[in-house]
């Protein structure tokens, strides 16, 4: 039996970090106490206020501190696109590798009835919202091609057909450089299916 | 219960365990529902993330024993079907009442056969509820009778043939019940003949048949909702 203090609260703790098993958890406590106790506090700090404040946007759900988020508020964004996503860290990738100028909605997850997540969980009436506002010309649809993202791609699809407005789904297949061989099959089928025309 | 040789199965579900493995939930056509645990299944380089989704037969091997072996071997056995919008909410449904209904490692040989069936026929369905209805009502007969708690289709609980014309009530216990014409709950016989014959179902027949699956499967759920069935709006 361990004897509870401080110390090992603070190694318990750093056990919830993805990845971070009992020797690293400890590796890190060791760390901030020893040698980067500013750091420690800093992190503490940045915890305590982030736990506190961050919340989600009011338009487009991904995580913010503001009740509506920096990308819905900028005035130079073409508000006739909307990019569905499930996560916010995809906002943040989207925003990083690609030129899209357009809006976000975030669903903070993907339709998987066997998970109890089903539409209500997802936002969706927050998205009928803004679709019933009738400035989305072109949905973008950026879920995964998992069995999960297909179905929240097909029942978004089902909603815009609601509202008169244009849905796409981006591509997915061969990765850039990818020898088909060492595809797997499930990707390749969906590149497969997923062929366009040559110009 | 350890698996010799590669055996057909279809993932039902799966579920993300510790960092990078997955919890597979298998229906194989030997030892029925299986819990495998697939370690590792969510690196990029095992490959295995893409193969282990719902609707791709598969060919498997798992070992160890107790409650959940380990995924040792899989293999594409076909082409992922690509079930898209309703029909893909029907094959997400058929999985669920499945996970609901199944216990674990009881061989279903003809289970496994019916699913099958049922999602080559939702394959080739449309997405007209008209088409679809008649394909999971067969589906949810099927499986009763597989688990040995079957409708009761073509006599009444006194013994006599039904009449097509005639309404009955469904109870659980004692099967169809006579009723008047216009009673809340009644069905008409024509609706379980057409159940027990697998025959296409009209208009009519479609909503009794549904409500009458409804209230029999929400019987044997005991209470847990179907959420797959908030889907289809
Ligand atoms: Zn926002």
């Amino acid at each position: 039996m361990r004897e509870p203090s401080l110390l090992q609260d603070l190694i318990d703790s750093l056990r919830c970090l993805p990845g971070v098993g009992p020797k690293s958890a400890q590796r890190m406590a060791f760390h901030l106490l020893e040698r980067d106790r500013a750091g420690g506090e800093r992190l503490a700090l940045a915890l305590d206020k982030a736990m506190a404040r961050i919340g989600r946007c009011r338009r487009c759900r991904t995580l913010s501190e503001h009740d509506v988020c920096h990308l819905c508020r900028r005035t130079d964004r073409d508000a006739s696109f909307l990019c569905v996503v499930e996560n916010p860290s995809d906002v943040m990738v989207l925003e990083q590798a690609t030129d899209y100028r357009g809006f976000y909605f975030v669903l903070g997850g993907r339709l998987s009835p066997l998970d109890g997540i089903g539409p209500e969980e997802l936002g969706i009436d927050q998205l009928r919202e803004r679709l019933a506002e009738q400035t989305v010309s072109e949905l973008i649809l950026a879920t995964t091609t998992t069995v999960e993202g297909e179905a929240t791609a097909h029942y978004i699809r089902g909603l815009a057909d609601e509202y008169d407005c244009h849905v796409t789904r981006i591509a997915h297949g061969v990765p850039l450089g990818g020898e088909l061989e060492y595809v797997d099959s499930g990707t390749l089928a969906h590149a497969f299916a997923g062929r366009r025309q040559l110009f | 219960m350890s698996s010799a040789e590669l055996q057909p199965a279809y993932v039902l579900h799966t579920r993300r365990f510790a960092e990078n493995s997955l919890l597979v939930e298998l229906l194989t056509r030997d030892c029925g529902r299986m819990t495998v645990f697939a370690k590792g299944a969510l690196n990029s380089r095992s490959g295995r993330q893409g193969l282990l989704q719902p609707f791709t037969p598969l060919m498997a091997v798992w070992r160890g024993r107790g409650e959940t072996p380990s995924l040792h071997r899989v293999e594409p056995a076909g082409p992922a079907l690509r079930l898209e919008y309703k029909r893909l909410y029907c094959g997400l449904y058929l999985n669920e009442l499945l996970l609901h209904l199944l216990g674990r490692q009881e061989p279903q040989l003809a289970i496994f056969a019916h699913y099958t069936a049922t999602l080559s026929a939702l394959l080739e369905s449309t997405d007209q509820h008209a088409t679809l209805e008649p394909v999971l009502r067969q589906f949810e007969c099927r499986l009763l009778e597989e688990l040995g708690i079957g409708l009761h289709l073509t006599h009444d609980h006194a013994g006599q043939p039904l009449n097509a014309e005639t309404y009955y009530q469904y109870r659980i216990e004692d099967g169809p019940c006579l009723c008047e014409t216009h009673h809340p709950l009644g069905i008409q016989g024509a609706t379980f003949l057409a159940l027990a014959n697998e025959t296409i179902l009209s208009d009519q027949q479609r909503k009794e048949a549904r409500r009458l699956l409804r209230h029999v499967l929400d019987y044997y759920l005991q209470g847990r909702p179907l959420k797959s069935r908030s889907l289809f709006r």
